[in-house]
């Protein structure tokens, strides 16, 4: 444990040496291009306004499309994964749309939805939705038989079983799914924000590059990076909360 | 008396059309309200599938089976089923696996839950997953949630199988109990591979053929209850019977053997 932090710490602070060490200190790098820790500190300092802005509303996007993908993609996926009929209907199609990379979406959402903020979420939601859902139906079909049986012959409801057994039961496939999702859906986010937003993270690293201002642009990157970092950390909190039946034993 | 569950005729195959593999073949027979049956027999004699079609798991190929007249067409809270394992939800805790079954009948609080949990003396284990518990404790919970439900009809698929040979002998003894007081009387079908505890427990020994199974032949278990274990293994009739039971089953596994030796040519 001590070993595991130090070695982490060792590796950190190589890093950031070479880094001062090319930059400020020798000037080997180009310092247009290359901006040293003491430019980029003092710059997260300087923007944070701007940053806090930007977090706030990618957030906010973030959450309105994942949101929705999360309220349509598992209640979906239940029925689909438990009505074999249906699952049938619905599997070409689900092979004809899940792959297309929701990016393609972009410029046309644009066109067809009346304002950026719309039509981020709406890619947001695609790109989040395709994940969830494939994962919960193969997590319903995942669910041991025996579970199933011995449901049934508790005389459960339809309801009682889609919500206490099959929905429980698909979390390990659930949740892998919504980690994927979210991967995608800030790829999503910035990449529209990139595109369309006059603000958010992707808005900023766009906007300063537009200026050839690099030195805000790797501030800007940073600060995605420590975002996403403390995203994926909650998740996977949630998860093994939601999992934690299955970690002893 | 009418009998409460009958068997008429039921044949079950797995497969469709022509590559049917016959589990069991014409099995005919009456269970009387408040019997004890155990079932025994060679493994692959159709003793689980006869639990499945009881439970309304499965459905004959041909045959009825009738529960009270009605035939069984799906599972229903008038028959609890402990099964093999599976019978616990991994994500529930004992108690939560206890109180979601009594949810499913009426409406109950989970102190009520917590008296079966008592009644296995598993109470202070209420707040484990199943991962946690070794394979016997997750039997016991999985008895106490049978119980739990009440259900005229109980429906068993070795249910000590996995249990210790102490805790096994308390189970017997809590079964025969929760299946004598009650305010109804209980109709229990247990499968078990024990021929002991087919005896101990049972009125009737339904003994099966390997497969396809079909019944071999029905034994009478007349000893008075309540038998005692200490008694009952001294006593002649208790092993005459017990031998005989054991060379039904030995016949039917040489045959088999034989079977596979002339069919194979070894």
């Amino acid at each position: 444990m001590m070993q595991k932090t130090i070695d982490r710490l060792l590796i950190f602070l190589s890093i950031f040496l070479i880094w001062e060490l090319c930059t400020h200190t020798f000037s080997v790098l180009d310092p247009f291009l290359f901006p040293s820790p003491e430019k980029v500190a003092q710059l997260l300092v300087e923007d944070s306004e701007v940053f806090r802005k930007s977090i706030t509303s990618s957030i906010y996007l973030l959450t309105a499309g994942l949101l929705l993908a999360l309220l349509t993609a598992i209640p979906l996926g239940l029925l689909v994964g438990w009505q074999r009929r249906l699952h049938q209907a619905v599997e070409p199609l689900t092979n004809l749309l899940g792959p297309i990379p929701p990016i393609v979406y972009i410029p046309y959402t644009i066109a067809l939805l009346p304002t950026f903020t719309l039509s981020s979420i709406f890619v947001i939601f695609i790109g989040a939705f395709w994940p969830l859902f494939i994962n919960t139906v193969a997590g319903v079909q995942a669910v041991e038989k025996g579970l199933i049986d011995s449901a049934r012959t508790l005389g459960v409801s339809r309801w009682t079983m889609l919500t206490r057994v099959l929905l429980p039961g698909a979390f390990p496939h659930i949740l892998s799914g919504g980690s994927i999702s979210l991967v995608l859906a800030f790829i999503l986010l910035t990449a529209a924000e990139m595109i369309g937003a006059t603000s958010g993270l992707g808005w900023y690293v766009k906007y300063f590059s537009d200026f050839a201002d690099y030195p805000r642009v790797v501030a800007g990157i940073l600060v995605i990076g420590i975002v996403v970092l403390f995203l994926m950390t909650v998740y996977r909190q949630v998860s093994s909360y939601l999992l934690r039946w299955r970690t002893s034993g | 008396m009418e009998a409460l569950l009958q068997l008429e005729a039921v044949s079950l195959a797995y497969g469709n059309n022509a590559s049917n593999r016959l589990v069991l073949s014409d099995v005919t027979v009456d269970v009387k309200e408040g019997e004890f049956i155990t079932v025994v027999g060679p493994s692959g004699c159709g003793k689980s599938s006869t639990i499945g079609l009881l439970a309304g798991l499965l459905t004959p190929t041909s045959g009825t089976i009738r529960l009270q007249g009605t035939p069984i067409t799906r599972p229903g809270p008038d028959r609890a089923v402990v099964f093999q394992d599976y019978s616990l939800f991994p994500w529930m805790t004992a108690l939560e696996n206890i109180h979601f079954a009594l949810q499913q009948v009426r409406k109950a609080t989970r102190e009520e839950a917590l008296q079966y949990l008592h009644l296995v003396g598993l109470s202070e284990a209420k707040d484990k997953y199943p991962g946690e518990l070794s394979g016997g404790m997750r039997q016991r919970v999985a008895i106490a949630r049978a119980f739990a439900v009440d259900a005229p009809v109980y429906l068993m698929d070795e249910p000590f199988g996995a249990v210790d040979a102490k805790n096994r002998i308390y189970l017997q003894d809590l079964l025969l109990r929760l299946w004598k007081t009650g305010e109804h009387s209980k109709t229990i079908f247990l499968v078990t591979h024990d021929i002991d505890e087919a005896l101990y427990l049972g009125d009737r020994i339904i003994i099966f053929t390997p497969s396809p199974g079909r019944i071999r032949r029905i034994v009478e278990v007349s000893f008075t209850r309540p038998r005692t274990r200490a008694y009952l293994v001294h006593d002649p009739a208790y092993i005459q019977l017990r031998n005989e039971i054991l060379s039904l089953l030995q016949d039917d596994l040489i045959g088999e053997l034989e079977l596979v030796e002339g069919g194979t040519g070894i």
